[in-house]
């Protein structure tokens, strides 16, 4: 049973790792990108977080759709649409499409932050989402 | 002598202007194939052929592209639901699209403009001009919606007038029937 177990643990951890893995490459891309100009730039999910929730300089922050937590699932602020939760720990296609990616930053930088964001913002961001808690 | 020649110029311009509006027709139809195919249908068949050929319309599957492209923000709207000057102007704005970023690479955009121009509303003598941008304040919507009141509105399960599923199940589908308004939740 003890054998039976730890093979199960084992199935489910490598499941979780190839479920980020999309995700995490997304974010070294970034990485590579950001300290291009930041040397010592290192992705911080704290500041994510503080990006994620609150507004950028127009009226609607990411949490506008995505909640306060990104493992919930959102909605569309106006149209009411519902959107699966952003984190790839929740729903395992996200990041897996990088033009869907950068096709989703780029618009929605565009509402949130009135312009398109950098590299490091976008590893800031990833980094916050793949945070088991919190 | 004059009138010989009087006729001769009028039959050259007949012939001129006949040729002229063959290659309009076909260069027309070439760009729009659904529209023009419309235009013909109206003047040789009888209205039941035409509610039926409607009925066809309507019962054929949105395009998966745009479903996926335009479907996760909002109900894929039916391409039918607006005549193709609103979709033209629609798509030629989607970076400011009802105040949010809904831009589209190069390819997509032309792909999704064809389509939603093919098969947009059949224009129709008394559709307001310059057609509106909002699908609620098509006339055939207001009219279709006039019996539910501005309460039934504010139901908390109907998130906008945008969220055509909250009432049309099969919205998603591009099929609308008559709408089942949900129940308003208990206080």
């Amino acid at each position: 049973m003890g054998r039976l177990s730890v093979v199960a643990l084992v199935l489910v951890v490598f499941a979780r790792v190839g479920i980020a893995a999309d995700a995490r490459s997304y974010m070294e891309t970034q990485l590579v990108l950001a300290r291009e100009t930041q040397v010592a730039f290192n992705a911080d999910p704290d500041r994510g977080a503080r990006f994620f929730r609150t507004a950028q300089g127009e009226d609607w922050s990411c949490s506008s759709c995505h909640t306060e937590d990104p493992r919930e699932a959102g909605e569309h602020i106006t149209t009411g649409k519902a959107i699966d939760a952003l984190s790839p720990l929740s729903t395992p296609s996200r990041f897996t499409d990088t033009t869907k990616t950068d096709k989703w930053f780029r618009r929605n930088c565009g509402d949130v932050v009135g312009r398109e964001c950098t590299a490091a913002e976008k590893a800031d961001v990833i980094a916050f989402l793949l945070q088991p808690t919190r | 002598m004059n009138s010989r020649l009087i006729t001769c110029f009028a039959s050259a311009s007949l012939v001129l202007v006949a040729l002229g509006s063959v290659v309009a027709m076909t260069w027309f139809s070439a760009q729009h194939p659904a529209l023009a195919a419309d235009t013909t249908m109206n003047a040789s068949t009888s209205p039941s052929e035409q509610r039926a050929a409607a009925k066809r319309r309507q019962r054929e599957p949105l395009l998966p592209l745009y479903v996926s492209e335009c479907g996760d923000c909002h109900v894929p709207y039916a391409p039918r639901f607006l005549p193709a000057s609103s979709w033209q102007r629609l798509m030629t704005s989607l970076p400011e699209h009802f105040g949010s970023d809904a831009s589209l690479s190069e390819p997509t955009l032309g792909e999704l403009s064809t389509y939603l121009v093919d098969n947009a509303r059949t224009p129709r003598a008394k559709d307001p001009d310059p057609a509106p941008l909002r699908i609620t304040e098509m006339s055939w919507w207001l009219r279709q919606h006039d019996e539910i009141s501005e309460r039934r509105w504010n139901n908390p399960r109907i998130p906008s007038r945008a969220a055509c599923d909250a009432c049309h199940a099969k919205a998603d589908e591009g099929r609308f029937g008559h709408g089942k308004i949900p129940r308003m939740p208990k206080p």
